[in-house]
């Protein structure tokens, strides 16, 4: 009798399931641990599917091993869109062979020596911003550290003008949360709808169908000022990716289209930004909720394999990407048939806790071996921006604890949460 | 200790080069290989290497011994 009812409470989650909201942070590991005993292949509703005019079925993969084996086969499970080949995100939403391709033009750049050469640089950004957020003794590290400091890197790093950076930020939180749970972003969508013209419903949402409507204008603003910029660099080239990326060729047989150009700064755009924010928002948190493991960590942080073991660990555990791919041939998977436009999704907060591959998957285990986590994704499509996203992380962790070793959640300012590529857009913290 | 990369598994992230990075290093696209002449492990860089092969995401590593 538990057994069923167990069953039916996996059953009415899949129905449920929605991750693009803070609510649903609220018991995102109890249910996918349930849907993982009961449901491992679980056929899931998913809002945005009708949004988009796609057809077929959605399904969500809970297991480790399931997860590695799709993102594995890109034949069966592809990442490129129906509409492909019409401007996809490159690399993201394309499959080798052209995704291979695409990857060596960029994995020179983000190198691990590349990316080791940047440090000095960090150290001292990251330094200057946390002496300025630590003269108060309560602060918000989002807005104080976690935004600006992977923000401004990527900024240097790409070529963006340092001044267009409020802009940027408002343009990726418009396209990215406007309806997940973040305020800020929730405001500037709520501004551009009025803007446009949209009404909202009767709870004052915007409504879903005309969501698009937003982010096809905001998405528009960002490619013409994309525009503008690599006109700029043609004029006069500089010493970075823009700059490189103008001079790359495909195959070493020819340059890349305006298109091209335009599709790929948007994908790093999307990538970039808000990913590393997103995970140290997240991870001081934890450290706040669990001052036991931060004191752990303020130990063996001076020991720099440790800490390269450390810094792996709260990656799978505060891991914030979900993974969606589509079917491109009828297949069978471990007893479920999928079918050609099925959409399969692996969460990776999902497979990082999989005890059948991580042993107490839900504690911090700061020297586990092995820990072959999927926060940075599986496959060809694994992270292009790792090597710069685990420096940026061990930076930013280590000078905050060298400086600030105790710390709380501030008692009057609830963290603020967003669901779906999930993250902290607010996290004030006092001084213990 | 011999140690050897399946070049058709490796995806090229580096990971091995972060753990033992006299041992790994990676080409001009980002795939992994091991330096010419380390192929058999040095004993002082055994426990690196086997690091290397335990956290290898796609298990291109290989250890022989
Ligand atoms: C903690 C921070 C980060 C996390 C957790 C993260 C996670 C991920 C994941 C899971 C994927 C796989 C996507 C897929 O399979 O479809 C991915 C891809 C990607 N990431 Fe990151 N990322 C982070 C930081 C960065 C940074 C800093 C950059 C760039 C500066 C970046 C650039 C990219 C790009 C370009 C891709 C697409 C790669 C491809 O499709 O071949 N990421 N990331
Ligand atoms: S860790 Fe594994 S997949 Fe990554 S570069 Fe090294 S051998 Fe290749």
């Amino acid at each position: 009798m538990a057994r069923r009812r167990r069953l039916n409470e996996a059953l009415s989650a899949a129905r449920e399931y929605d991750p693009y909201t803070s609510e649903w942070l609220e018991q995102e590991f109890e249910t996918y641990a349930l849907l993982r005993e009961e449901l491992p292949i679980a056929r899931v509703e998913s809002r945005g599917r009708t949004e988009r005019g796609d057809t077929g079925g959605s399904w969500l993969l809970t297991r480790y091993d399931d997860s590695c084996a799709m993102l594995s086969d890109t034949d069966t499970f592809s990442s490129q869109a129906s509409s492909y080949p019409e401007r996809p995100w490159i690399p993201q939403a394309i499959d080798p062979p052209a995704h291979t391709a695409y990857r060596r033009i960029l994995n020179k750049w983000f190198t691990p020596d590349a990316m080791t050469a940047m440090e000095p640089h960090l150290e001292q950004f990251a330094g200057e911003l946390l002496d300025k957020m630590l003269e108060k003794d309560e602060f918000d590290f989002v807005a104080d550290f976690a935004d600006p400091f992977p923000t401004v890197i990527f900024c240097e790093l790409f070529g963006f003008p340092l001044e267009d950076y409020p802009q940027l930020m408002d343009w990726k939180n418009t396209l990215m949360h406007s309806s997940d749970g973040h305020g800020r972003g929730r405001a500037l969508a709520l501004a551009k709808a009025e803007e446009l013209g949209i009404e909202l419903d009767d709870d004052g949402e915007i409504p879903q169908d005309r969501l698009v409507e937003i982010w096809s204008n905001t998405g528009a603003a960002l490619y013409e000022y994309f525009g503008k910029l690599l006109e700029t660099r043609r004029q006069a080239p500089q010493q970075d990716m823009i700059s490189w990326l103008i001079d790359a060729e495909y195959e070493g047989e020819r340059p890349l289209t305006e298109e091209e150009l335009l599709d790929t700064l948007f994908l790093m755009f999307m990538a970039g930004l808000d990913t590393v924010a997103s995970a140290l928002g997240l991870i001081v948190k934890t450290f706040a909720e669990q001052p036991d493991k931060r004191r752990e960590f303020v130990a063996l942080m001076d020991d720099s394999r440790r800490l390269m073991l450390a810094i792996e660990e709260l990656v799978r555990y505060n891991a914030i990407v979900l993974l969606p791919r589509r079917v491109t041939r009828p297949v069978e998977f471990d007893g479920v048939r999928f079918h050609v436009e099925d959409q399969v999704s692996c969460p990776t907060m999902a497979a990082n806790r999989d005890p059948e591959q991580f042993e107490n998957p839900d504690e911090i285990i700061f020297d586990r071996v092995p820990n072959r986590h999927m926060g940075f994704g599986h496959g060809p499509h694994r992270c292009l921006g790792l090597h710069l996203a685990r420096r940026e992380l061990r930076i930013a962790l280590v000078q905050l604890h060298r400086r600030l070793p105790d710390y709380e959640l501030h008692p009057d300012h609830e963290p603020e949460l967003f669901g779906g590529m999930k993250g902290a857009s607010s996290l004030w913290l006092r001084k213990a | 200790m011999q140690v050897k990369i399946v070049a058709e598994r490796c995806q090229g992230h580096g990971m091995c080069n972060m753990v033992c990075p006299s041992v790994f290093k990676y080409d001009d696209d980002g795939f992994g290989y091991v330096v010419p002449g380390l192929e058999q492990v040095p004993a002082n860089l055994a426990d690196d290497v086997s690091l290397a092969e335990i956290q290898c995401p796609e298990r291109a590593i290989v250890i022989e011994s």
